[in-house]
């Protein structure tokens, strides 16, 4: 794995550090009015043994503090990550905290805290701060950082992969059927962009549907279908949040595609510079 | 070849077996999902490794919804399908704590009253009472005290939309 892939992936990282960071300010921002009732209606616990040590954020605030003080708590370690410094330590920190998080309002949460915590877990690895001084373990940071950064994009594949997988072997989207049942869902259809659509247009969108969900695991390895198949994305999860309503989930897979920016040639010479 | 090329090319190569690996497994369990292989390892990677499938075929033909309605002077007012009322409210607005609140609400008719309809004693139960408190605070007037739940489950499948009202809790 070349130097210019790590002066990139270590751009990348911070980029998907950042944008990730903020989405957590932010969809806590707007948590917090309506928290006292999650927590009074999802009454949480944690289980014995290692359940213990994954959640201890929520151990504590449970016996020591509140729960706001927890979501302020995380509030600042994510602005001090976001506007000074990001490196391993604020990675592992943020990434423990939003376990935590996730089971604190487990009762609106949905499969985009999955694909968040996924990750926030990847971006610890993708980062190389502080870089090491050694330069054999500089070598294995810069392994390790491309590595994490493959493998984000790897899952994402793998995840559009495994949802085309499944409704192409579904009789429902095959027959355009689950896209007349999405129409039918009150709570998955923007009220004011109701569609009505015949058995031809469920027919057509579903196995459109289908070949993007495919053709994006495999086409994004490719340098000229990458940008094409990006932009498809961005659409296709913006029409979610617009049609379904579904502004969390739609947001994180858009910003999970931050790892397949572009590598930045011209940085290559600063960085062997700066390496000696 | 000197020490540290050696070790850093090793352990390229381990990581690249272990994508390898990787990826072979979750195409094997993208595949075939109802392996019966290590199941409970199979459940952590697909609930915490590689979420999704996301609208399958089941969990898109059922909504449920919850009609809330209260007396006033001995007669029933028109009900209110309050989780839709923040819904729409936050399509309106675009304000996400709409979108996380109506969320919560169908998860309260959803978890509770559909839970508690499997009970002979749904009206003692804490969750049900914490959540007739919660209607009161945020829908119902002051110093209302008969309240009438409906909940009406549709269920859509081949283009076709079947209603049917499975529980009405009036107290």
């Amino acid at each position: 794995m070349s130097q210019s892939y790590f002066e990139s992936s270590r751009k990348v990282g911070l980029w998907l550090c950042k944008s990730l960071y903020l989405f957590l300010i932010l969809k806590i921002l707007f948590l917090w009015p309506i928290l006292s009732d999650i927590i009074e209606f999802t009454s949480y616990k944690v289980g014995p043994g290692i359940r213990q040590l994954v959640f201890l954020p929520l151990v504590l605030t449970k016996s020591y503090f509140n729960e706001e003080w927890f979501l302020g708590l995380f509030i600042a370690l994510l602005l001090v990550s976001l506007l000074i410094r990001t490196n391993y330590i604020s990675g592992i920190l943020i990434f423990w905290f939003s376990l935590s998080l996730s089971k604190l309002i487990f009762s609106v949460s949905n499969g985009s805290d999955l694909i968040l915590n996924i990750f926030l877990f990847i971006s610890i690895f993708v980062v190389t701060n502080p870089n090491f001084n050694s330069k054999k373990l500089l070598q294995f940071q810069i392994i390790i950082s491309n590595a994490a950064l493959l493998l984000g994009q790897i899952q994402i594949a793998l995840i559009y992969f495994l949802s085309g997988y499944d409704k192409l072997t579904s009789l429902a989207w095959q027959t355009g059927a689950a896209m007349n049942s999405i129409t039918n869902l009150t709570f998955f259809q923007n009220p004011f962009l109701s569609l009505e659509l015949t058995e031809f247009q469920c027919i057509l969108l579903c196995w459109l549907i289908i070949l993007f969900e495919l053709g994006f695991s495999f086409l994004i390895w490719f340098n000229k279908f990458r940008v094409p198949m990006l932009t498809l994305g961005v659409m296709f999860h913006l029409g979610i949040v617009l049609f379904l309503g579904l502004a969390d989930f739609g947001i994180v897979m858009i910003l999970c595609y931050t790892l397949f920016m572009p590598i930045q040639k011209e940085s290559v010479k600063k960085l062997v510079i700066a390496n000696g | 070849m000197n020490n540290q090329g050696f070790n850093a090319r090793y352990f390229s190569r381990v990581l690249a077996i272990l994508f390898a690996i990787y990826i072979s497994v979750s195409l094997v369990v993208i595949v075939f999902p109802e392996i019966q292989f290590q199941k409970r390892l199979i459940r952590i990677y697909k609930r915490y490794i590689s979420p999704g499938p996301f609208f399958t075929a089941s969990r898109i033909t059922t909504t449920n919804t919850c009609y809330l309605a209260w007396k006033v002077d001995e007669q029933w007012t028109e009900p209110i399908n309050f989780p839709l009322i923040t819904y729409k409210k936050f399509f309106s607005e675009w304000n996400p704590t709409l979108m996380f609140k109506s969320r919560l609400e169908r998860n309260i008719y959803e978890e509770i009253i559909v839970e508690n309809q499997k009970k002979a004693d749904s009206l003692n139960d804490k969750k049900f009472e914490w959540a007739t408190s919660y209607f009161q605070k945020n829908y119902v007037p002051e110093g209302i005290d008969s309240l009438r739940i409906t909940l009406i489950k549709s269920v859509t499948k081949k283009y076709r939309t079947k209603s049917d009202t499975i529980q009405i809790v009036s107290f």
